[in-house]
């Protein structure tokens, strides 16, 4: 691995050379490596990175020493003149490798930080999908503003509408996602399934990398059954063989047959309304006739195309024009409407906000490493006005001394760039392999070459403009006095109140990222202190998902399941079980409506419909507050019951116990009795649900799917083999899926805040050293220029501690007027971090006053050596270099 | 600059070490870096680039020659140098040359170290 990246860096030497010589030097390297093994590990590291600077600037040296010997004239004195320079450059950065140190670190992090988020950023949010044309593609959503729905899928009544009465959409694509199972290949398998109109591909302008799209007429009733396949389920269902075309497989229980798959470049992901985007794994013509569907339930995804040249906010205005006049005619004006979105919006619509706060983080940490990497070109540039000012003097051009000084700069932001990009590369990649859950479009996010260019461009404009400021006083009046032995630097006063407006800077940039950081922990710390509802040590879940063609409407669906609760019950260590088809966390509740059977007036309410099994609560955690668990009497003749959650309770009968009384739901004839209370448990967020909530008994609301959920005494992930030996046992065709434990679960919903946190209080964390860098460089400066003032006061009687104190007050003041910057600045920045925060406000002032003081210490800190250097200064020896 | 030939020698004080160390028989590379460094008592201690760098160009030069490496060795990615004959007398000029300087840095009392 070391040998690889060796050889790599030896890159930097000729071809010739490195041909000739490459294998002795990895020989000699890997000789020494071993014996500074041998030594110790603090041996290694520095043999390491000093035989790893030694191939790079060895290998440049060589490389610009083969240059001809300059000649005098044209083009090639330009070129042997850079050479010169580089060569220059290069000993330089050999000969102060503190400052090269200090300068390529700070880039490479300011850089790579913001090469690594802007790619995120451009990957995620701006590059548009691999579609023809997709700016014309957009989602269509439903909204019901009377319920507080703002994105209800839609309808087919109303797509049907849409369809007669819309002039500038071309085309509408439907889809509906779920789970199927795919049997006769080896092991079940639960795999995601769209049920599509079969103008999809076509709409969106990609054909299959082997066989066919859809024909049209393929999604009416009646037509043969086929599936297009994804490239990802193609390659690890079937091998890649290309003989899958024309073959049946059973999906659901039911023979389709294949007749394309997809390229690996596609990606497709189906909105949902509530969760994460879905990618589907196969592709099945729906067999919707929209002229004869209702106008509810709202139950299909729709993609429109945009016909050639209209924009998204043409086409909004005319759906607004027909939405509105439909909630006049059919809805009581209540707020009925569409909703149309662009693709890319829609599917990251999520992860935005959180992205946009890293990008903000990362480019303050770059003016951060900008305004340090300038200071200290700055100090570099003052301690060289009299070397400049000698070589104008003898006869070089001002051109000249610009032009070395800019290779200078340039060689420094090209190490840092290339050491940023090693960075960016190994942090996205990093990124993408550590997410646990599909973020929209992660995966086509690579370092970009345009990103990283634009970034190193505004650093180099800064470094050029920084290392050229050396060169305005050498006007010729200024020349002698620079020249002039003993004589004060010309720049020297103006370069250090510069300094002091950078660190002013740095630390109002640090607060602003600090604060925001701190706001962030603590609001993750309020998210995972916050009640779920649910208790989720211990507890196993695992998805089963039955197929439609062997239980038609879900018959049978409940008995089965049951079947696999009650075998899960009785394994050892299992203390309780249950199922439900919506368990904490997952989701996957639908939403109906239901409407409190008395008073007479009572509300209409959109609640999350839960169907359990007797002994889910028990199994999941859940709190029974009153009433009962559902048994078996609960059968579907029987009586009709629910247990509801207390937010149900106190929006409906807010003076009344909720025990006994009736309500009706969609789709349920007769009266449902509430039979119990539950504190509610979260199926959407860690910390919050948006709707009350309805249990009911799983016999009597019948759905396909279910998760087994198990609490164990022990380990919970050792019950996965049993559960999954029990389901094959009763069905060997069904496939059992996501095994997970319900703690993975949580740890899952929570990684995107977990990540977005974690990086934004290590861009917190870098501010901060830089800016603790850039104030100690620059008072330590202070304290070198002032030593013949600080010699005189000391002589004259000054206190050590006065003289300490005279150095720590300007770095308090400084750091005090940064932090009043800081503080307008994180304040005007609030509104942009609200929605992302929970338990906290974004000018909460005991975290802002913990952050300034913090600050303030780390100030102080980081001026104490220079402060004592201060009061350690010898008189005589100060006043005598003067 | 008025570099002369006859006056200063076309290698710098690294080649000269390695002159010198091929001088007392033929090495690979990194047999000529511990040799520099324990008859330098690890005062000089030369990076691999420095190294062959300076070999590159003793080469280019003629000074020193490439040498089938002794089959005992075993390594057949060593290469083995020899000190040539061109290399042996411009190092034996460029000791005359320090010698004469050594010489008169001692009369002029520059060091005071003892007689040899």
């Amino acid at each position: 691995m070391l040998a690889r990246l060796y050889r790599l860096l030896l890159h930097a030497y000729p071809r010739g050379f490195r041909a000739r010589f490459g294998d002795e030097l990895t020989a000699a390297f890997l000789e020494g490596l071993g014996r500074a093994r041998a030594i110790g590990p603090w041996r290694a590291s520095t043999f390491l990175s000093t035989r790893l600077a030694d191939a790079v600037l060895s290998g440049l040296a060589e490389r610009w020493s083969q240059r001809p010997f300059p000649s005098t004239k044209g083009r090639h004195m330009m070129l042997s003149h850079l050479a010169v320079d580089l060569r220059a450059a290069l000993r330089l950065m050999r000969r102060q490798p503190g400052f090269t140190l200090v300068v390529v670190l700070t880039l490479a992090i300011g850089i790579g930080a913001n090469t690594a988020v802007f790619s995120l950023i451009d990957g995620m949010l701006l590059r548009p999908l691999p579609y023809r044309d997709p700016g014309q593609l957009g989602f269509l959503w439903t909204k019901l503003e009377w319920i507080g729905v703002p994105r209800a899928w839609m309808s087919g009544g109303h797509v049907f509408i849409l369809q007669n009465q819309t002039t500038l959409v071309e085309d509408f694509v439907a889809l509906q996602v779920g789970e199927t199972q795919l049997t006769g290949t080896g092991q079940p398998e639960q795999v995601r399934r769209a049920f599509t109109t079969a103008n999809v591909f076509e709409v969106l302008g990609v054909s299959p990398q082997i066989g066919r799209s859809f024909q049209a007429g393929e999604d009416r009733a009646g037509a043969a059954n086929v599936v297009v396949l994804s490239h990802a389920l193609w390659q690890q269902a079937f091998g890649a063989d290309a003989g899958v075309l024309g073959r049946r497989v059973m999906l659901g229980g039911v023979s389709h047959e294949v007749v394309g798959v997809m390229p690996a470049a596609f990606r497709f992901m189906s909105p949902s309304s509530l969760g994460m985007p879905v990618t589907p794994d196969v592709w099945i013509p729906g067999t919707w006739d929209f002229a004869s569907l209702p106008t509810s339930p709202f139950n299909l995804a729709v993609m429109v195309r945009l016909k050639p040249g209209v924009t998204l906010a043409q086409a909004r205005a005319e759906l607004d024009t027909i939405g509105s006049r439909l909630d006049r005619e059919q809805y009581g004006s209540r707020g009925f409407g569409w909703h149309l979105a662009g693709v890319v919006d829609d599917l990251t619509a999520q992860v935005r906000p959180a992205l946009w706060v890293l990008a903000g983080a990362a480019a303050l940490v770059l003016l951060i490493a900008c305004a340090n990497v300038a200071s200290l070109f700055l100090v570099r540039g003052v301690g060289r006005e009299r070397e400049l000012a000698l070589r104008a003097a003898i006869g070089a051009s001002r051109g000249r001394l610009a032009a070395q000084l800019l290779v200078e700069a340039l060689t420094l932001t090209g190490i840092g760039a290339a050491i940023a990009l090693v960075f960016a590369v190994v942090a996205v990649n990093a990124l993408k392999v550590s997410v646990p859950a599909p973020i929209p479009r992660l995966d086509q996010v690579a370092v970009d070459w345009r990103v990283l260019a634009g970034t190193i461009g505004v650093t180099v404009a800064i470094a050029v403009v920084f290392a050229l400021l050396p060169m305005v006083p050498l006007g010729r009046p200024a020349l002698a006095g620079a020249l002039k032995e003993g004589g004060r630097s010309v720049g020297a006063a103006r370069t250090q109140r510069l300094r002091s407006a950078f660190v002013v800077g740095e630390v109002a940039m640090a607060l602003m990222l600090v604060f925001g950081a701190v706001l962030l922990i603590r609001t993750f710390a309020a998210i995972r202190g916050a009640d779920p509802g649910f208790q989720a040590d211990g507890v196993l879940t695992a998805r089963v998902s039955l197929p439609p063609a062997k239980y038609p409407q879900a018959q049978g669906a409940p008995e089965f399941i049951a079947r696999i609760v009650d075998r899960v019950s009785v394994l050892p260590d299992v203390v309780a079980s249950g199922a439900a088809n919506a368990p904490p966390l997952s989701q996957r509740a639908s939403q109906i409506n239901a409407r409190p059977t008395s008073p007479a007036d009572a509300p209409r309410l959109l609640v999350d419909l839960v169907a359990a099994t007797p002994g889910y609560l028990r199994a999941a955690g859940l709190t029974l507050i009153r009433g009962r668990d559902f048994d078996l009497s609960d059968r579907p003749g029987g009586p009709q019951v629910c247990i509801v959650d207390q937010e149900f309770a106190r929006t409906a009968w807010p003076n009344d116990d909720a025990l006994g009384k009736t309500l009706r739901v969609e789709f349920v004839e007769t009266d449902v009795t509430v039979v119990g209370l539950v504190r509610q448990a979260h199926l959407y967020h860690v910390h919050r649900d948006d709707r009350a909530q309805i249990y009911r008994p799983h016999l009597q609301s019948p759905t396909l799917g279910a998760t087994i959920v198990a609490r164990a005494n022990g380990d919970p992930a050792a019950l996965g083999p049993a559960i999954r030996r029990i389901v094959a046992e009763l069905d060997p065709a069904q496939p059992v899926a996501e095994i997970r434990t319900l703690g993975r679960v949580v740890e899952d919903r929570l990684f995107e805040r977990r990540l977005s946190t974690n990086l934004l209080a290590m861009f917190a964390g870098v501010a901060v050293l830089l800016a603790a860098v850039g104030l100690n460089g620059l008072m330590a400066y202070a304290v070198s220029q002032r030593t013949a003032e600080i010699g005189v006061r000391i002589a004259l009687g000054a206190e050590l501690g006065h003289i300490e104190r005279l150095v720590l007050g300007r770095a308090v003041w400084l750091t005090a007027t940064g932090l009043a910057i800081g503080a307008v600045g994180a304040y005007a920045a609030s509104g942009w971090l609200r929605a992302q925060l929970y338990g906290v406000s974004p000018t909460d002032a005991v975290t802002f006053a913990a952050v300034a003081i913090g600050l303030l210490v780390v100030a102080l800190a980081s001026s104490a050596v220079p402060a004592r250097r201060a009061a350690r200064v010898d008189p005589v020896r100060a006043l005598r270099s003067e | 600059m008025n570099r002369s030939a006859d006056v200063l020698p076309p290698f710098t004080a690294v080649e000269f070490e390695i002159l010198l160390s091929l001088a007392a028989g033929d090495l690979h590379g990194y047999g000529i870096l511990q040799d520099v460094e324990t008859r330098t008592a690890g005062r000089l201690s030369l990076r691999p680039g420095t190294l062959y760098r300076a070999i590159n160009r003793l080469l280019a030069h003629g000074l020193i020659a490439e040498v089938a490496p002794a089959r005992a060795s075993g390594d057949a990615r060593r290469r083995v140098y020899h000190l040539a004959a061109e290399g042996r007398r411009l190092a034996a000029q460029e000791a005359e040359r320090l010698d004469g300087q050594v010489a008169t840095a001692r009369a002029r009392r520059v060091f005071k170290r003892r007689e040899a």
